[in-house]
């Protein structure tokens, strides 16, 4: 093989690392994304459960709130479910703790049948028709879960299924400040 | 002036055309145009690399709704897709922009052309140094059987295979046309 040849086949090679590694760094996990250096930005929101009540920030002030959005059809929804309900179960009566979930592309009879039949003990909303709440969170499907801290600023953010572990690290990271 | 006359006809008809391609080709500042163009320009968050325009997601909805209503407060196309950029990043932009990690998606092509260019004429090059036919060692005996034959006998030689082949099917030509 010829030098030029293996200079060419290296410069190749090179361009394919190179454009391996820009793409594995934009390219983002399931994994949450944690604190203030990463997310520092306040987001206005308000949904209406479907008890009639209004959940925003500042219905809620001094509270860290777990915003998770889901909907009935959705399998990685129904699969997460059970971390939800055991986190829940866990915080529920922590004084500074609500959870909202946020129903997006579904209808209000069949989320209503679901949370009669699986007990969901935490608020439930429907998005309204104009999508307000999946808008300004910034949606990209479902399950998302968002961390908002006592200052309204979003502490943490999970794009797709989540876990106890990672509800946890964001509550604590609400909850800290950082 | 009958000689000039087709050209003028000529040259009247391309600037006519011209300039009527030119009106349509520039972008129309209508408010419904402007919306139109943006729904194309702008991807539907929840789909994959689908256009705020094909889809019928329900943010993709209430996007085509807010537009107008941006465009009405009088917020540029600019502003209106950095509006979207801040809540969902670049990935909502379906044309990427001319910095940053967006730099790759535009000079990548060109990249690919010009090593392409420069590989067909290498290529090129190496085929074009090298003789399209070789002597074989036969071919090579064959000449110099020839020429030795044309220098002991002063150009009466006996004919090589090819000039005799040549000149027998002549002869028959010439047979046949009397």
């Amino acid at each position: 093989v010829s030098t030029r040849v293996r200079w060419i086949a290296l410069g190749v090679g090179l361009v394919v690392l190179v454009l391996s590694i820009v793409l594995a760094l934009n390219v983002g996990g399931s994994e949450p994304t944690l604190g203030a250096t990463v997310i520092n930005k306040s987001i206005d929101w308000n949904v209406t459960s479907l008890d009639g009540e209004e959940v925003s920030p500042a219905t809620q002030p001094g509270k860290t709130i777990v915003v998770n959005f889901w909907n009935t059809w959705c399998i990685p929804c129904l699969e997460e479910a059970p971390a939800l309900h055991e986190f829940y179960e866990r915080h529920q009566d922590d004084p500074d703790f609500v959870m909202v979930g946020i129903v997006r592309d579904d209808t209000e009879s069949a989320v209503r049948r679901y949370v009669d039949a699986e007990q969901v003990g935490w608020t439930i909303a429907m998005d309204d028709e104009n999508s307000r709440a999946s808008l300004a969170f910034g949606v990209t499907g479902q399950p998302e879960t968002f961390v908002i801290a006592p200052d309204g600023r979003v502490a943490g953010e999970q794009r797709g299924p989540t876990t106890i572990a990672d509800l946890e690290a964001m509550l604590q990271a609400a909850r800290s400040g950082s | 002036m009958r000689r000039v006359a087709p050209w003028l006809v000529l040259f009247v008809l391309v600037a006519v055309a011209a300039v009527f391609l030119i009106a349509r080709s520039s972008p129309s500042d209508a408010p419904d145009a402007r919306a139109r163009r943006l729904e194309h320009e702008l991807a539907c968050p929840v789909c994959t690399g689908e256009a705020l325009a094909e889809s019928n997601a329900p943010e993709a909805r209430a996007m085509k709704a807010e537009i107008p209503e941006l465009i009405a407060d009088g917020m540029s196309d600019d502003a209106i897709k950095q509006h979207y950029v801040e809540i969902w990043g670049e990935r909502i932009l379906l044309k990427p922009q001319n910095d940053g990690i967006a730099l790759i998606a535009w000079g990548l092509p060109v990249i690919a052309i010009i090593l392409g260019a420069f590989g067909i004429a290498f290529a090129l090059r190496r085929w074009s140094s090298q003789p399209r036919l070789a002597a074989t060692a036969d071919d090579e005996v064959e000449v110099e059987r020839a020429r030795r034959g044309g220098e002991r006998t002063g150009g009466d030689a006996p004919q090589a295979p090819i000039r005799r082949e040549r000149v027998g099917r002549e002869e028959e030509h010439a047979g046949d046309d009397a």
